[in-house]
């Protein structure tokens, strides 16, 4: 697939927890790639709307990249990190290009609409909360991680407590918490032209 | 609001929502704040918020991702590296902001000068990649439009950067009328950019949502540049991967503009390991393209046939609702509906060429834009390019649309002329070949039992372990005849066999027969000088010539040599001392004839040489043995029944054993000490044919290197030929050589046969790669079939075509040649003329099909061979001159002085017949093209290189009956596959 070897994989993914950027900046494609690949698989076997087991996915593309099964759970938890980030990239590149788009005309493209339908009848402006989650993620980077884990890589509490190395209890709090911020980020920084927040 | 203050909202925050119940919180917070009304305020509003944020985020959006991976929605694929740059310099620009497509929100505004270059003209949108401007190029005073990259591509660092420079740098090289140019790459602000042309004009898109389908000659023209365009980048090996009518440009003058091609490439090779993705419109895709596997030409075909699809109907070929329909009518097997259901009148040429590249399997598809074109009605890139002073492809000569198939009638009259030629050149071959003439009633096996047999009888009687045997024209004897007899029946004279027109030779010898110079043996290569060794010419009925044999190297009764050898120091031409061992005598006379009483029985020699000794006077001997003899012995004569040729015979022997006999006709000359005869004219000519070869030689070299420089030499058709050409000189090799089981097979023979296939496979392919671009430059229209064959097309009815006319033209030239030898005679009192052939005779020997598998190997690559020599000169005078007619004049002149140069005795008539060699030569190229010169050539070598014969059962007919058999294979396919399919006596005839 790459030519990057599954000891250089352990080594960027010490290098990156350590906050080498450089080292997402090459894990960043193998992933994405992977992630791509089983995501592909899935879909041809099932049918919209079907919700997709992201912990298995991303297990799933772990264990592809890493090569081990019992790859040290240190390095499982960045690379849950890492793959959280993909995500969210993909989302936030998708959005501006609709975005782009809406205005262009011509081509067809999936709108946010569509895309939210399909993530179960949720509507959301992820410009609008990428931006609040930098804000976020600005005064409190441990918030930020939360969310990102939670939200885009489809992590439960338990696991995002491990994956952060503090406890259960302290995600949900901290989770809780995140999520009143950036509600409050969506419902007032919108400005005059407010953007629909949603519920169910 | 500062970050410690949020902070501390938020740890207040935490803290009241410990506490359960809404006083107890309102408690807290009033001691908390101490007074600090907004600080309590934010909090109350935090947990306003936290009570309406229960459910929010609480899905996770991973499953959107994931299908937005996977392809299901038309996504751009993200730059994950863009989070990085993105994070970094977000006080800078928030990228959000970017996305509005007004001016104001632009990122450079008008009049702003980038890189000290460009001056912002205007945003003209943004692509799928980012943003365009227009700018005025302030160096070189033009317009240009410039699109700018994601900012990630300086985040990915060297490497991406540099994989951007090396694609822009094969973009920039496509330069063509249809395709819109890339000048350059530039930086600004760490934001990398390509300035590429401003095309003014409108997109196809917005021309055909404007007016619907084009009319039909426009939308021909259309198609046509849009293929021509297609072409010029495939043929740079980029693909465009996104060809939809939002990337086509009509420019002013309705011209076509393909944009952005290969910047899609460019814009996946920057997604970093998606190699796969998708990032066409999934309307435009292919179905490869859909299922994310690996893109072809055949991908870029298929969203070509989907744009044409669009442009001749004016409707998509698959549409839907939305998206996510769509990308469910793409999956499926659903085919666009036929155009001519959407529009009635459409030309039916036009249909068949959209939907063979909509076709789902891709080897089914237009192998090339090229080949869509030359599809479309009245399409013809060939022209198109000629017309732009461009070098078309040699897939673009292959795919020319000359349609070559033949009417029947035409194609019916070719066939008759041939068989007829055939049928003349062989009802009169025996007026004019010598083996007509020549009684060859006995086969190589009867004359090599007769040559042993005469070994046998003179004492060899040891079984060889080696033999070799073959014939030989005796042109002395033959050169002598035209000399001398001026009478009309003076080649009747040959059918007595004696003297010998033609000669068989046998050898054999103790060890094997290594040749020294050639794989082939012939009667004096390797020489005659191992002890044991023999060599027997016979004329063709069996009567000996010659006789050779070599003595042993030890004289095994020493003692009686030294004794004689003593007197013979003594007294060079004393007697010998009589030797006491009668078997082995021999006395040598003091006049060195030999003593007839202990001598061999001569006269056995002369029966089986035909002759009676009794007719014969003794003279002294002249003719010295090849090898060694104590004995000589010469007679005088004259040949039976030919009192006017005087025979001279000598003979050898050594201790009794005859070593040498030989019959010696007035117009033999001393071979071993003649000087070699060369005229001060014959120098000249060697000389300058020796420059002549390396000039040529170097000059190909020089002339391949520079077209494989320059990207024009045909590296692939080169590989071919020369490879065929290869195979062709090693079967020559395997069949022609005396293989025997020595070192010297391997070590000489092999690496030999390998030498002379490797060079010959070389020429071929520095001929091929020398002269082709130029022929494909200036004349493309000759090798429209030959490239077509080239290509594997083997039943194009061009292919079929060619060769047909080239047969007939080939059959013409051993008919003018056969009536160069027979019509002066009708005009005037000439004694006959037997054409040479001796270009046949070696090969004499191997007859059947061990003899006709190298003949043929070596017809068919000087077939290949022999055109571009034609070629070569043609080119050469054509570009000295100027002019195509004066080369061809140039050209004829030189073929017709150098094919006639033996013609001593020309008369008028002889020169005129002359003439239609290099004319038909001539005419073959510049009218059929290489393919019809190569068939021409291949035609010619029935005459005079097979034994043309009407006796078909002789046991030389063999080859010849080989040959006809392989001439007419190719005939009948020939004529078949240039009648396209049409039925011969009925049905509609198509022109030509």
């Amino acid at each position: 697939m790459t030519t990057i070897s599954k000891q250089e994989i352990t080594g960027l993914l010490d290098d990156w927890s350590k906050g080498d950027r450089a080292a997402l900046d090459k894990l960043t494609p193998l992933v994405y790639a992977e992630l791509r690949r089983i995501a592909r698989r899935q879909m041809s076997r099932e049918r919209d709307g079907h919700t997709l087991q992201a912990t298995a996915l991303v297990n799933e593309a772990f264990i592809r990249i890493s090569g081990q099964e019992n790859f040290s759970w240190q390095n499982r938890a960045h690379f849950y990190a890492v793959c959280a980030q993909v995500m969210r990239h993909i989302l936030i590149d998708h959005a501006r290009a609709q975005q782009r788009d809406k205005r262009g005309g011509g081509a067809i493209h999936v709108s946010l609409d569509e895309a939210a339908v399909l993530a179960g009848g949720q509507e959301t402006d992820f410009l609008a909360l990428d931006e609040a989650l930098r804000a976020l993620e600005a005064f409190d980077p441990q918030k930020g991680r939360i969310v990102e884990l939670r939200y885009f890589a489809g992590l439960g509490i338990e696991e995002t407590a491990e994956v952060l190395h503090i406890s259960p209890t302290t995600v949900r709090r901290e989770w809780r918490r995140a999520k009143a911020w950036l509600y409050r980020a969506l419902a007032e920084g919108g400005g005059d032209e407010t953007r629909p927040l949603a519920t169910n | 609001m500062r970050h410690d203050r949020w902070r501390q909202i938020d740890e207040l925050f935490e803290a009241a929502l410990e506490r359960a119940g809404a006083e107890e919180r309102a408690a807290f917070l009033a001691e908390a704040c101490a007074g600090d009304d907004a600080l309590r305020r934010e909090v109350e509003k935090m947990l306003g918020f936290d009570g309406q944020a229960e459910d929010f985020i609480e899905t996770p959006v991973f499953g959107v991702a994931a299908r937005l991976i996977s392809g299901q929605f038309d996504a751009p694929t993200p730059h994950a590296a863009s989070s990085v740059a993105g994070e970094k310099d977000s006080s800078k620009r928030s990228p959000t902001h970017s996305t509005s497509d007004s001016i104001d929100d632009a990122r450079f505004i008008p009049g702003e000068v980038l890189a000290e270059r460009y001056r912002i003209i205007g945003l003209l949108g943004r692509g799928g990649m980012g943003e365009v401007y227009r700018a005025d190029d302030l160096k070189l005073k033009q317009p240009v439009a410039l699109k700018f990259l994601p900012e990630t591509l300086s985040a990915d660092g060297a490497s991406a950067l540099a994989r951007f420079y090396s694609e822009v740098s094969v973009a920039r090289q496509i330069s063509h009328r249809h395709v819109c140019r890339v000048y350059d790459v530039g930086e600004y602000e760490g934001q990398h950019f390509i300035s590429m042309e401003f095309v003014r004009g409108e997109e196809l898109a917005s021309l055909l949502k404007r007016i619907n389908r084009l009319p039909h000659d426009k939308a021909v023209e259309v198609a046509r540049q849009l293929c021509g365009g297609l072409a010029a980048i495939h043929d740079k090996g980029v693909l465009h991967r996104d060809l939809k009518p939002a990337n086509i440009m009509l420019d002013e003058r309705g011209d076509v503009r393909i944009t952005d091609f290969g910047i899609a490439a460019l814009g996946e090779s920057l997604q970093r390991g998606a190699r796969e993705a998708a990032v066409g419109t999934p309307a435009y895709m292919s179905p490869e393209q859909l299922g994310g596997r690996e893109l072809t030409v055949a991908s870029d075909i298929y969203s070509l046939g989907l744009v044409l699809y669009e442009v001749f109907t004016g409707k998509k070929a698959f549409e839907a609702a939305n998206l996510n329909d769509l990308l469910r009518l793409r999956r499926s097997d659903t085919t666009p509906t036929s155009p001519s259901k959407l529009i009635a009148d459409l030309d039916p040429l036009v249909e068949r060429v959209i939907l063979r590249c909509l076709e789902t399997e891709l080897s089914t598809r237009p192998a090339s834009a090229l080949q869509v074109a030359a599809a479309l009605p009245g399409g013809n890139p060939l022209a198109a390019a000629l017309a732009a002073g461009e070098t078309p492809s040699p897939e673009m000569v292959a795919a020319a649309p000359k349609q070559g198939s033949l009417r029947p009638p035409v194609a019916l009259a070719l066939l008759a002329a041939v068989i007829v030629g055939v049928a003349a050149i062989v009802f009169f071959s025996g007026r004019v070949t010598i083996h007509r003439f020549v009684p060859l009633k006995k086969s190589p096996d009867d004359l090599k039992e007769r040559a042993g047999e005469i070994a046998r009888r003179a004492g060899y009687t040891a079984p060889p372990l080696d033999s070799a045997h073959g014939f030989k024209e005796e042109y002395e004897y033959l050169d002598y005849v035209r000399k001398h007899d001026a009478s009309p029946d003076r080649w009747e004279k040959l059918k007595t066999g004696q003297p010998a027109a033609i000669s068989f030779w046998y050898r054999q010898s103790p060890r094997y027969l290594e040749a020294y110079d050639y794989w082939q043996i012939a009667p004096h290569d390797p020489p005659n000088e191992i002890s044991g060794m023999l060599l027997v010419k016979l004329d063709t009925t069996g009567r000996l010539l010659y006789f050779e044999a070599a003595p042993p190297h030890v004289d095994e009764t020493s003692g009686v040599n030294a004794e004689l050898d003593a007197n013979a120091n003594a007294t060079p031409k004393a007697d010998a001392t009589p030797n006491t061992n009668a078997t082995l005598a021999g006395n040598v006379t003091p006049n060195a004839t030999v003593n007839t009483n202990d001598a061999p029985d001569w006269s056995r020699f002369f029966q089986e040489a035909g002759l009676d000794i009794a007719t014969f006077r003794q003279t002294p001997s002249r003719w010295t043995p090849p090898r060694h003899a104590d004995a000589r012995a010469a007679w005088e004569g004259t040949y039976p029944g030919r009192p006017e040729l005087p025979l001279k015979i000598e003979a050898a022997a050594y201790r009794g054993q005859p070593v040498y006999f030989e019959l010696i006709g007035s117009w033999q000359r001393p071979n071993r000490q003649t000087p070699l005869e060369e005229s001060v004219a014959e120098k000249t000519f060697f000389a300058l044919l020796l420059t002549f070869y390396f000039g040529a030689l170097m000059l190909a070299a020089l002339l391949a290197w520079r077209n494989l420089r320059l990207g024009r030499g045909d590296r692939r058709g080169a590989f071919r030929l020369a490879l065929f050409v290869f195979a062709l000189k090693m079967i020559y090799w395997i069949f022609l050589a005396h293989h025997v089981p020595t070192v010297g097979e391997v070590a000489g023979q092999f690496v030999g046969g390998l030498q002379s296939a490797v060079y010959w496979a070389c020429v071929m392919g520095l001929m091929y790669l020398a002269l082709e671009p130029f022929l494909r430059r200036r004349w493309p229209e000759w090798i429209i079939s030959w490239s077509r064959l080239l290509a594997g097309d083997f039943r194009d009815p061009l292919i079929g075509r060619d060769v047909l006319i080239g047969a007939a033209f080939g059959i013409c030239i051993p008919l003018a040649q056969y009536a160069q030898l027979m019509l002066p005679r009708l005009f005037s009192a000439r004694p006959p003329v037997l054409a040479r052939t001796s270009s046949l005779l070696p090969e004499f020997g191997l007859l059947g099909m061990s003899g006709f598998v190298p003949l043929l190997a070596n017809q068919t690559a000087s077939s290949l061979m022999f055109p571009f020599i034609i070629i070569s000169v043609l080119l050469f005078f054509t570009m000295v001159l100027r002019r195509k007619w004066l080369g061809i004049a140039a050209s004829w002149l030189l073929f017709f002085i150098a094919l006639n140069l033996n013609f001593s005795d020309a008369t008028l008539l002889s020169v005129l017949l002359g003439a239609i060699l290099p004319t038909i030569l001539l005419v073959v190229l510049t009218r059929f093209g290489l393919l019809a010169l190569i068939a021409t050539h291949f035609f010619t070598h029935i005459f005079p290189f097979y034994p043309v014969t009407t006796e078909l059962s002789a046991w030389y007919a063999t080859s010849f009956l080989l040959q006809l058999f392989v001439l007419g294979t190719v005939l009948l396919y020939s004529f078949y596959t240039s009648l396209a399919g049409q039925t011969l006596f009925r049905g509609q005839f198509l022109e030509d």
